[in-house]
């Protein structure tokens, strides 16, 4: 039960990753060159999970929870740039990120500090959403919640590896729009 | 034309970052920020330099494959991985097109599938190498 338990953020992943790729197959479905590139891409990321590189370890500290938090902050910063400043989503969330890449230059020795980037980064990723799928603070304030939970639950899992704090916002951002497309 | 800058953009965006964080030692965050940033207030501040495709999906593409350059140089060190997944990653997004436009997180998704590819890609080229290296052990040995 415990291995299963532990096996919970692998399976999330996978569960995003051949998702997104199976709508881009269908999406393309008529396209034969389309189909077989990315036939070829879903062959290789099942070799990924298949081989399993780089096994995890789960290690969650008390302190983790402030990752959430931080991680809402981010969304909220980045939808307000947006929104309020009208910027564009890739320069809202690039400031925000910039922005708390420089936190841990307040005390180096910090390990909460050190971690608060990553959390707002992946706050921000989620903050990129656009006002027509939002609808609002709440929508952004909830999916930031969700990535930030699905952060700490998967902090070991595919460390290092690129992309993995948007697959974690994409995650935040697919769950909220799940429940609105099915409770309202 | 578009295409091939879009997928050129996807490549130097990977490999800036991936510099930038791991050579220059700024930290994955930090790097990947500041290549979004940069790209994207260039655009804002130049919205009528090229055409209005590529203003609109060039900071869009570099963002995302800056998400694969945020990769360690524990995993790789190895630049060409790097360059493929951008490339792997610009090829992806051509390919959504507005499919998932709006939702917050779809760069990262394709950024981690596209590093992910290149990585299993990168570990079974190296584990042939290997297996190259240890038939021609075992030739030598047997002559």
């Amino acid at each position: 039960m415990r291995n299963l338990v532990k096996k919970i953020p692998i399976f999330i992943f996978i569960a995003l990753h051949f998702s997104f790729l199976l709508a881009v197959i269908i999406k393309n479905w008529e396209n034969l060159i389309s189909i077989s590139i990315l036939s070829v891409i879903v062959a290789f990321l099942s070799v990924f999970y298949f081989k399993r590189f780089n096994p995890d370890k789960s290690s969650i500290k008390k302190i983790d929870i402030f990752l959430i938090l931080f991680a809402v902050i981010g969304a909220i910063a980045t939808y307000a740039l947006k929104i309020e400043l009208k910027m564009s989503a890739v320069l809202a969330a690039g400031i925000v990120g910039f922005t708390s890449s420089l936190l841990p230059f307040i005390n180096r020795n910090s390990d909460v500090l050190r971690e608060l980037p990553v959390a707002i980064y992946c706050g921000a990723f989620a903050g990129m959403t656009a006002p027509f799928i939002a609808n609002g603070y709440s929508f952004i304030i909830s999916a930031g919640l969700i990535s930030g939970l699905i952060l700490i639950f998967s902090k070991d899992t595919l460390h290092g590896h690129g992309g993995k704090l948007g697959t974690i916002a994409f995650g935040g951002v697919s769950a909220v729009s799940l429940i609105l497309f099915l409770f309202s | 034309m578009e295409i091939a800058i879009t997928l050129i953009s996807g490549i130097i965006g990977a490999l800036a970052t991936f510099y930038l964080n791991n050579k220059l030692q700024l930290g994955g965050v930090m790097a990947s920020a500041g290549i979004s940033v940069l790209f994207g207030g260039f655009f804002c501040v130049f919205p009528n330099l090229i055409n209005e495709y590529l203003t609109t999906n060039i900071p869009v593409v570099v963002m995302g494959t800056s998400f694969i350059g945020m990769t360690t140089s524990k995993l790789t060190n190895q630049f060409w991985v790097i360059a493929i997944a951008g490339f792997i990653f610009s090829v992806i997004f051509l390919l959504t097109g507005t499919y998932f436009e709006g939702y917050g997180g779809t760069l990262g998704t394709t950024a981690a599938i596209s590093f992910c590819s290149t990585y299993a890609l990168a570990k079974l080229s190296l584990n042939h190498k290997l297996l190259i290296i240890i038939n021609q052990f075992l030739q030598n040995n047997k002559c």
